[in-house]
């Protein structure tokens, strides 16, 4: 990008008379003049810079990660055995699920806390369509997944992105009405659904490899390319990080905000489904508690409350030292209460840690040194 | 210098425009033709409805009553967007950014070349590196916006516009935070971008840069335009007068500086200066710093955004700490650690960036003034009331408009918001101010209120007061000796009196070697 190049530029000065509605999707016609395509070194040097300080959001949770496994690892000598494994991916699959849901919420500045009620939502919608309609398995999965995600963006998405009522009280609502309305439908009770794709899907697994986290990965691809490769994706980042300018440049705010909360009613539903498998069952509490410990999850990985910021990187390692660090208290045989404990903690120092990382480390360094010379 | 080009058709025509707020009437019928390839320069004081004007003809704003044409068609935006889609963009003080994406991603924000909703990443990084091409932007399109400074971040949105093909582009004081160089490259890309046919309309509180730039100025007052001349029939003193008074000839007496400084001068107290620092380094700094301030001295430091002279201050609030040197207040030793410890030292601290430092939008003018002075939260309802008398006292003697004092601080103009913030200061008569660009964006007439109203504070030698603003003509005007300020030293020390704006920004902005 020379001053040369510049200057010849001619700027397409007849194209730039008149008055022409600039649509949406103009990117050809963009009357710019063809054949100076400027060297992209610049803009490689910089990807580079970039990658690395994306993977500085979720440092602290990928650390930890790598110590727990070499700890567990070489404690514990039942932690690489293939059950063990199996297991913790199983276990973990439902909050692996929700936890991408989250991190959309969470980019796009604003929280999804209907997520453990949808799951047991999701599940009831099995039970209907298989036990009650008798509807082929893998339409009936397919419909309850549709119908979280058809519920998530009319119920949260609409409310929160066209009526603009707060996210928080919004999901919140929609947690203890959905919540509600599963309890008075199956009485509160467990309901058994006798379907062998649905067991499969739960806990069956292709060589040693369990199907669930097959599912996971492929969410996770999915999540991967809406999120980086597709116009939704760059819309949920400038919604999050500054929706004031986002709705001046044009980008259809309201219906991203609903796309968003869709998204999270799928991977619910999803996660649902998987959490039926596991048991070969509906239960009105299949969600528990998910939406806190997902937000720990996917807080721990990077993303922030302020919105805009987030990876599926950082969130799978999120959900990675939860889920390795309850295997080991398990394995270590400690009581499972132990186990809120320790995760507490491990978010509390994770927090710390990313604050004097990012503003006090500096300060603290200062105030050492001024300390040393006064 | 300023080309006048022949005026052809008018690209957008307004007539009788009016706009109410309530029982404000913030423009009371504006009417005006723009022209394409023209730079078209709107002034007025603060709250005269520059802003209000320009939202409406972006359609961020509907107006009460009115016509408007654009191209000679019927203009009537529903909303930013719709301006937008038909070639009106405004570019906004507070830019529309995000600024965790990056360049790339910013230009074409909303518009992300794609198919089928599929991002064409090799597509878009051309668009942009030929966007930023034309501006004669020299940015990575890879850096997150966020890292830029503000005159970069300017450029970006610029080139969205170009993006757009935008052929209105109006411009709501873009220069009131830059530093000198970066005005100039802006003002040279807004020269570029009319010189292509396109209409530009900027509103400044720099007449200098209006001056510079514009083919014709329009100024406003209290929702009237009051003249609107070619710039080669106008001078700036004429544009001053009427913007205060609304008639090229006024013969009020200059209100402020002019007259307090030579009273200043005499009155000084050298025996015992108000502040000394000696031998001061901040953090990520090599080079100490040395200033002494007398009492009844305004001491002015000059100096390029990053230069350290704001540092300088907010290191002297508490802000931010200093890794080693001495600091003497009126003789005493002095440390802030914190803000709340400089405030019992009494010193006052004002910056421009009245949102992010200053001003709780949801409370009243009072309350946002008897913030510092009723900071404990253990007075009474008596010390209460007497805060609120001394609120409006302070109300009316900086001619805060409107003079409501229960109004919410958000419904005022930004110079009046700025008015509040020294009046809550003043009211606990501080020894030492500390202005850090805090007449940003303020009008002439509300900055020499202000001016006249420190220099009457620190006359007389009870307090002192150091100035830092990215308008150098400012500093010459209220301080009485500059200091410019360069990679965190200081590298010039000068009499106001004896130097002038030039020699000042060519020191500060000079790449040579620091020597001091
Ligand atoms: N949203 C609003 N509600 C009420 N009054 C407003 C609003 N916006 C602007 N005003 C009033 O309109 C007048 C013009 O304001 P503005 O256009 O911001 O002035 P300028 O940009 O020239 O400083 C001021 O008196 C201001 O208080
Ligand atoms: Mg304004």
């Amino acid at each position: 990008m020379t001053e040369g190049t510049v200057r010849e530029t001619p700027d397409g000065v007849d194209g730039a008379r008149g008055f022409r509605p600039a649509g949406g999707d103009r990117a050809e016609s963009m009357g710019f003049v063809p054949g100076h395509v400027a060297p992209l070194v610049a803009g490689r040097t910089g990807l580079t810079r970039r990658a690395g300080r994306g993977m500085r959001e979720y440092l602290g949770a990928l650390t930890t990660l790598v110590i727990l496994v070499v700890v567990l690892g070489s404690t514990e000598s039942g932690f690489f055995a293939v059950g063990n494994v199996q297991n913790v991916l199983e276990t973990n699959a439902p909050l692996f699920l929700v936890s991408i849901g989250i991190l959309f919420t969470l980019i796009s500045a604003g929280f999804d806390l209907s997520v453990g009620s949808m799951m047991a939502v999701s599940g009831w919608m099995l039970v209907i369509f298989i036990n009650d309609m008798h509807v082929s398995p893998l339409l009936a999965i397919v419909l309850a997944v549709a119908c979280c995600g058809a519920i998530g963006g009319v119920l949260n998405g609409i409310s929160i992105g066209v009526l603009k009522l707060n996210f928080f009280v919004t999901t919140l609502g929609s947690l203890i009405l959905l919540q509600g309305i599963i309890e008075v439908a199956s009485g509160g009770v467990t309901t058994p659904i006798s379907s062998s794709l649905l067991s499969t899907l739960g806990n069956g697994t292709v060589g040693t490899v369990p199907i669930s986290f097959l599912i996971c990965v492929g969410a996770l691809i999915v999540g991967w390319f809406v999120l980086r490769k597709t116009t939704f994706g760059r819309a949920v980042y400038s919604v999050g990080g500054n929706p004031e300018a986002a709705r001046l440049s044009g980008v259809p705010v309201s219906w991203t905000l609903v796309g968003v909360y869709a998204f999270s009613g799928l991977c619910s539903g999803l996660a649902g489904v998987v959490a039926a498998g596991r048991l070969s069952a509906a239960t009105p509490t299949a969600g528990g508690a998910i939406e806190l410990t997902s937000a720990a999850a996917v807080l721990l990985g990077g993303a922030s409350l302020a919105g805009g910021v987030g990876k599926l990187a950082g969130m799978t390692c999120g959900v990675l030292v939860l889920a390795v660090l309850a295997n080991g208290i398990n394995l270590l045989g400690l009581s499972a209460y132990w186990q809120d404990v320790v995760t507490g903690a491990v978010l509390l120092i994770a927090i710390l840690l990313d604050r004097a990382h990012k503003s006090g480390s500096f300060k603290l360094k200062a105030a050492l040194r001024s300390r040393r010379l006064a | 210098m300023p080309t006048v080009e022949p005026a052809g058709d008018p690209s957008l025509v307004i007539s009788g425009v009016t706009k109410a707020y309530g029982a404000t009437k913030a423009l009371r019928g504006v009417s005006f033709e723009l022209h394409a390839g023209s730079v078209h320069g709107l002034v007025g004081v603060n709250g005269s409805g520059k802003s209000t004007l320009l939202k409406i003809l972006a359609g961020a704003e509907r107006a009460t009553s009115g016509e408007m044409l654009l191209g000679g068609k019927p203009y009537r935006p529903r909303s930013a967007r719709h301006a937008g889609q038909l070639g009106v963009t405004m570019v906004p003080q507070e830019l529309p950014i995000v600024r965790r994406l990056s360049v790339a991603d910013n230009v074409v924000m909303g518009n992300w070349p794609a198919r089928a909703g599929v991002l064409r990443r090799a597509e878009q990084l051309r668009i942009v590196e030929q966007a930023l091409a034309q501006i004669g932007a020299d940015l990575d399109p890879a850096t997150p916006v966020g890292d830029l400074t503000l005159g970069d971040q300017q450029l970006v949105v610029l080139a969205r516009t170009l993006f757009r093909r935008s052929e209105v582009v109006l411009l709501d004081e873009p220069t009131s935070a830059l530093g000198a160089d970066e005005v100039r490259r802006l003002l040279e890309v807004l020269r570029a971008t009319a010189a292509q046919g396109r209409t530009v309309m900027i509103v400044s509180q720099r007449l200098d840069d209006i001056f510079g730039l514009c083919d014709r100025i329009m100024v406003l007052r209290e929702g009237e335009i009051v003249e609107s001349a070619d710039v080669g029939d106008i001078t700036s003193e004429e544009v001053v007068d009427l913007m205060l008074y609304g008639s090229r000839v006024a013969h009020r007496p200059l209100r402020g500086s002019a007259v307090a400084l030579e009273e200043g001068g005499c009155r000084r107290d050298a025996t015992s200066p108000a502040l000394v620092v000696r031998g001061a380094v901040m953090p990520g700094r090599g080079t100490g710093i040395d200033v002494t301030i007398e009492r009844g001295e305004i001491v002015g430091f000059a100096g390029l955004p990053g230069s350290g002279s704001s540092q300088l201050l907010r290191t002297l609030f508490g802000l931010t700490s200093m890794e080693r040197g001495e600091v003497r207040l009126f003789g005493k030793p002095y440390s802030a650690r914190r803000p709340a410890a400089a405030v019992r030292a009494g010193v006052a601290y004002v910056s421009g960036d009245r949102q992010a430092e200053g001003l709780i939008p949801a409370v009243s003018v009072a309350g946002n003034i008897a913030m510092v002075r009723d900071r404990s939260v253990f007075h009474g309802p008596r010390a209460l009331a007497r805060t609120y008398r001394a609120a409006l006292a302070q109300i009316a003697a900086l001619q805060i408009r409107p003079g409501d004092p229960d109004a919410p601080i958000s419904t005022l103009s930004g110079g009046n918001q700025q008015k509040v913030l020294f009046a809550r200061w003043a009211l606990i008569e501080p020894r030492l101010w500390l202005l850090d660009d805090a007449t940003r964006g303020v009008d002439i007439g509300a900055r020499r209120d202000i001016h006249a109203e420190i220099r009457r504070r620190v006359v007389g030698g009870q307090a002192a007061a150091a100035v830092v603003s990215s308008d150098v003509l400012e500093l010459l005007e209220m301080c009485d000796r500059i200091l410019v300020f360069r990679q965190g030293a200081v590298v010039g020390r000068f009499v106001a009196g004896d130097t002038t704006a030039g020699e000042i920004e060519s020191l500060a902005a000079s790449t040579l070697s620091v020597v001091s």
